[in-house]
């Protein structure tokens, strides 16, 4: 990501936080309807679960420009969702769903460029958790 | 001076055995250091899902081979690595087999290390059963496959490959192999292949997404963006390429780490490992494919039809499909060019000279022979006689010099005017446009040299304007000498008959005159050029005429100028030899900022950004970037101004043009100074101080070079000397009639200062501009005097209208404080949330005022500036020696905070002050 890139990430998540709730929701919605197939992997309650993902959202956005930060949330997010039985093909479905999200809620101001800095920004987000989830298997495997 | 390694430290990637290099430490902090990238590994990206197929190949039964296969460099290797790391994680046993060219001529060599002692062939398939057993049975799942991991599958040889593929069958074994896609396939390697229970992978190179990821992660912070795209366009995904491109950059410096921010500073040029690989590459489509690629890398781009008299279809189709050639259409042309110049290079380097220079004769004799076909055959000849004889035809090298003038590809007009002026050393067109691109590479001592002859050869006034302009220009941009660029001017003119080529040098001085702080001076000169409208004049008027009277405060009629300045340059052509037609631009740009027109400027700014980087033409990307930055301060948006101002600093200092570099360094403090850094401000704000130290001295809003250190002295705490000096300034401003400037400091010192007198200064200044912004400062200032609640939110809303947000919530602050002294709750709280809504906005920005405190009595401003020391990690001890005070009256105050705050301890303190996170490192 160039360092506008991470601004405009930044920038633009700022704007919206008064629609955090509306993001959330959006969200899942997206989600389930591309992939219905992943509402099973959910089993909190739908308002509870939106919330906790802007909130993990946030916390990631907040430290993309301070790499050590930012990898150590992300790779502790990541080796959580191991427990979740979240495989490879869900990050691009969440990727997807979250891009879609972020267009309905931002309206006018989801344009061309901030969409494309969102989507770098997810793959680095989605990387850097399946890193962390995949350090978590081996020492689990290693620790028998 | 780039900081290249200043803050390198050693850790990189810890180097990993099998499993995830997502284990090492990358220790980059934006604000205070970054990592080298002298990594062993670079981290594994884009390759999950390949990962997540193979785990499940591997989990069905009816597989038994996950054959990995794709072009050198790919990361076939890295993925089998980290396949076999998956199959630990599955409770398999693993083992590894590299097979090899010289492995292979020992039957079952590749296996040794697998096999127990065995006395005949027969007996191997036994014995090598029983020992994967063996392994299987020790594993955590027994009795599992043992999964072997067989890199370069294709050089083994084929005893070991049936000796493997019979443990397959019988259950004993899973194969991950990695295949060279453009390697032969033996006979033996097929039936595996071709087998059911195999499963033939083609690796893909990473997506373009993956590349910048992978960048990101390896290198430990962001990248500028056309570094991110020439390592793309380069490396086509090819992890090997990129991972060489990146480090050979690293090493050779043209990719450096500037304050966390990875820059492309010159061009990358090709390692020893790249050069093999690019070799490789090239070796793999041919002799029919090769000698179109010499030709191409040796005479330039070429028509289809003439290499297919050359060459095969076949041939010709085979490079295009394989990306190392394409084709641009134009008209009914075709053209054929090499995709990337790297390859030029490798394969000329490769080249005896000999051969170059019969490629090039050849050439030459084709064009001759069919008469000239395109536009720049002529040129294209002249080039070629060039590089095979050293003479050149002069005339059509300076038609050539001309056009890549104007395409602003400053390193070929060098070469081409260099070239020319060797074989006419008294040509002064050529002399000038060497001047004046030696000026453009940064080369100012040189450019100088080759000026000052120039001017002695001259005997046309066209050359004469063109080399005074260039020189002066080079004199005072390149070398900060105001003086000697007047001196240049000066002595030409008197020897210009023509009144426009003297306007010409009018326009130049007078913009000189702004640029060195003398905007007043400025609009007297330019009253030498008639005021009798015609384009020309116009637009020579306007260059210097807005900028001088947006110092001066009056914003409208700058912008009208500027703009109509524009229109009369763009309608003139290039007639005009003194300045680019964006530099209106940057004025418009620099008339709406301080007009307050915040979303104006900042479109325009962009839109000026964009245009200036695409005609390449770091000049005009500095301002832009300068102005980039100074919108977004003035908005509260601190994170994204530093990013502007950065590149500003990066590109000033590559281009070395010190003038603009000082207010980059100056914004870059101010910027790092709102958000916290306190190690970023200080260093620019060093920095800064160097170059002035140094005599760098440069008139353009000078005065504002003061934000970036009262700021610095803001960040270390250091409040009553950042007042200070920010008031002295602004009277210094106000009495050089730098109207915008005063207005800026003398606000910026009540916005540190609450006490500060100024109130009638900023009214003042406000009464003798037209901008709405000066008078929102002067509006915030009465009302903060006046301790008026009321007038306080009043005077915020006005900001927050202009779009001043951070400044915006400090008045709704300083509101909120004023109810709640006067008793008023609700209010106080209102204008406090209102306050925190703002905020939310200004990427983190913690200046003195904007801390929230939710108290009913207010910190005073000596309470403020000592919690706000506190949560940035000093002890009461640093606290005192800083603000000269006894430790033990920097715990009385820090008691009373507690009070106020209603916490208990230093460590509650940050949160209770409304900051993110602790104090910086």
């Amino acid at each position: 990501m160039t360092p506008e890139q991470i601004a405009l990430v930044q920038s633009s998540y700022a704007h919206a936080q008064d629609k955090l709730p509306e993001l959330g929701a959006a969200f899942y919605r997206q989600l389930f309807t591309a992939h219905p197939e992943v509402r099973e992997l959910f089993s909190t309650d739908p308002e509870i679960q939106q919330k906790k993902f802007t909130d993990e959202l946030s916390e990631i956005v907040a430290s993309v420009h301070q790499l050590p930060t930012f990898l150590e949330t992300a790779r502790e997010l990541g080796a959580r969702h191991l427990d979740y039985r979240t495989r490879a093909r869900h990050y691009g479905a969440v990727g997807d769903a979250l891009l879609a999200a972020l267009i309905e809620v931002l309206g006018p101001d989801a344009t061309e460029d901030t969409i494309a800095a969102w989507r770098l920004a997810y793959n680095l987000i989605a990387e850097t958790m399946q890193q962390g989830a995949a350090e978590a298997a081996r020492q689990r495997a290693m620790r028998g | 001076m780039p900081n290249r390694g200043m803050f390198a430290a050693t850790r990189g990637w810890a180097p990993t055995t099998a499993g995830d290099a997502g284990t090492g430490r990358c220790g980059y902090d934006h604000r205070t250091m970054t990592t080298a990238p002298t990594l062993d590994r670079w981290p594994l990206v884009g390759r999950r899902l390949d990962i997540e197929l193979f785990v499940d190949a591997l989990d069905e039964p009816a597989i038994s081979a996950f054959v990995i296969t794709g072009p050198a460099g790919v990361g076939k290797t890295r993925l089998a690595d980290e396949c076999q790391a998956m199959a630990v994680v599955e409770g398999h046993a693993t083992a590894r087999v590299i097979a090899s060219r010289a492995a292979a001529s020992v039957p079952l060599g590749a296996l040794a290390h697998l096999l127990p002692a065995w006395n005949e062939t027969l007996e191997a398939h036994a014995a090598f059963i029983v020992a994967l057993y063996e392994l299987a049975a020790a594993a955590p799942e027994a009795n599992r496959p043992v999964v072997i991991m067989v890199d370069d599958i294709h050089l083994l040889d084929t005893a070991s490959l049936a000796l493997l593929d019979h443990a397959r069958h019988v259950g004993a074994a899973f194969l991950v192999g990695t295949r060279r896609a453009d390697e032969p396939t033996t006979e033996a390697l097929a039936t595996v292949l071709h087998d059911p229970a195999a499963t033939e992978y083609p690796l893909a190179p990473l997506a373009r997404t993956d590349v910048d990821t992978l960048l990101h992660l390896a290198l430990g912070g962001p990248l500028e963006g056309s570094a991110g795209a020439e390592l793309w366009s380069i490396s086509q995904g090819n992890a090997l390429y990129l991972r060489e491109l990146t480090m050979g950059a690293v090493s050779s410096g043209a990719l450096i780490d500037d304050g966390g921010v990875w820059h492309l500073q010159g061009p990358i040029t090709s390692s020893h490992r790249l050069r093999e690989l690019i070799d490789e590459r090239i070796r793999g489509t041919g002799d029919k494919g090769r000698v179109v690629l010499e030709w191409l890398a040796a005479v330039g781009p070429t028509g289809r039809s003439e290499l297919e008299a050359m060459t095969t279809i076949e041939a010709l189709d085979a490079l295009d499909a394989a990306g190392l050639t394409e084709i641009t259409e134009d008209g009914r042309r075709r053209t054929v060019s090499l995709t990337h110049t790297l390859h030029g290079e490798v394969i000329r380097a490769g080249l005896p000279r000999l051969r170059i220079r019969t490629l090039l004769r050849e050439a030459i004799a084709r064009v001759d022979g069919h008469g000239a076909r395109r536009r720049d055959d002529a040129t294209r000849v002249a080039m070629w006689q060039l590089a095979v004889d050293g003479r050149a035809d002069t005339s059509v090298l300076l038609h050539a010099a001309r056009a890549a003038r104007a395409a602003h590809d400053f390193a070929e007009v060098e070469r081409l005017a260099a070239a020319i002026s060797r074989a006419e050393p008294n040509l002064a067109e050529a002399a000038a446009l060497l001047g004046e691109a030696l000026y453009e590479l940064g080369r100012f001592d040189d450019a100088e040299a080759v000026l000052a002859r120039a001017h002695q050869v001259a005997t046309s006034d066209a050359d004469r304007v063109h080399i005074a302009s260039a020189r002066a220009r080079n004199q005072f941009w390149g070398l900060v000498d105001p003086t000697a660029a007047a001196g240049t001017l000066d002595a030409v003119r008197p020897l210009l008959t023509d009144a426009a080529d003297r306007d010409q040098l009018v326009s130049i001085e007078a913009s000189f005159l702004v640029f060195d702080g003398d905007p007043r001076g400025a609009l007297r000169r330019i009253d030498a050029i008639e005021a009798a409208p015609s384009p020309r004049r116009q637009a020579l008027r306007a260059l210097p005429e807005a900028p001088a009277l947006t110092v001066l405060g009056r914003t409208f009629d700058a912008l009208a100028i500027a703009t109509a300045g524009f229109e009369a340059h763009m309608a003139l052509g290039d007639q005009l030899l003194v300045a680019h037609p964006g530099t209106h631009i940057v004025a418009q740009a620099l008339a709406l900022t301080h007009g307050g027109r915040l979303d104006e400027a900042d479109q325009l700014a962009h839109a000026g950004y964009d245009i200036a980087i695409s005609d390449r033409v770091p000049f005009s990307q500095i301002w832009f970037a300068l102005e980039l930055g100074t919108i977004n301060i003035l908005r509260g948006r601190p994170a994204t101004a530093q990013t502007w101002y950065r590149d500003a600093r990066t590109k000033a200092r590559a281009t070395g043009l010190r003038g603009p570099l000082t207010m980059a360094l100056s914004g870059a403090a101010m910027a790092a100074a709102q958000l916290g850094d306190v190690t970023g401000a200080i260093g620019a704000r060093d920095e800064l101080l160097t170059l002035t130290d140094h005599g760098v001295r440069f008139g353009f809003l000078a005065h504002e070079q003061a934000l970036g250190v009262a700021w610095a002295h803001v960040a270390a705490g250091q409040l009553p000397a950042a007042h200070a000096l920010l008031v002295e300034q602004g009277d210094a401003a106000a009495a050089a009639d730098h109207v915008i400037s005063a207005s800026w400091l003398w606000h910026d010192a009540l916005r540190i200062d609450p006490e500060s007198t100024v109130a009638e200064r900023l009214a003042g200044v406000a009464a003798a501009s037209d901008s709405p912004l000066l008078a929102a400062r002067a509006e915030h200032a009465a009302a903060v005097a006046a301790h008026d609640g009321e007038a306080l939110e009043r005077s915020a809303a006005t900001l927050a209208s202009l779009g001043l947000a951070l400044v915006a919530a400090e008045a709704e602050l300083a509101a909120a404080d004023g109810f709640r002294r006067d008793g008023d709750q609700r209010r106080g709280q209102a204008a406090a949330t209102r306050a925190e809504l703002v905020l939310a906005g200004c990427e983190g920005a913690r200046t003195p005022r904007s801390v929230r405190a939710d108290t009913i009595v207010p910190l005073s401003n000596r309470e403020r500036e000592i919690a706000l020391l506190a949560t940035q990690g000093l002890t009461s001890r640093d606290i005192g020696e800083r603000l000269a005070l006894s430790v033990r009256t920097v715990n009385n105050h820090l008691q009373r905070v507690y009070t106020k705050l209603a916490i208990s301890n230093r460590a509650e303190l940050a949160d209770a002050l409304g900051l993110d996170g602790g104090p910086t490192p």
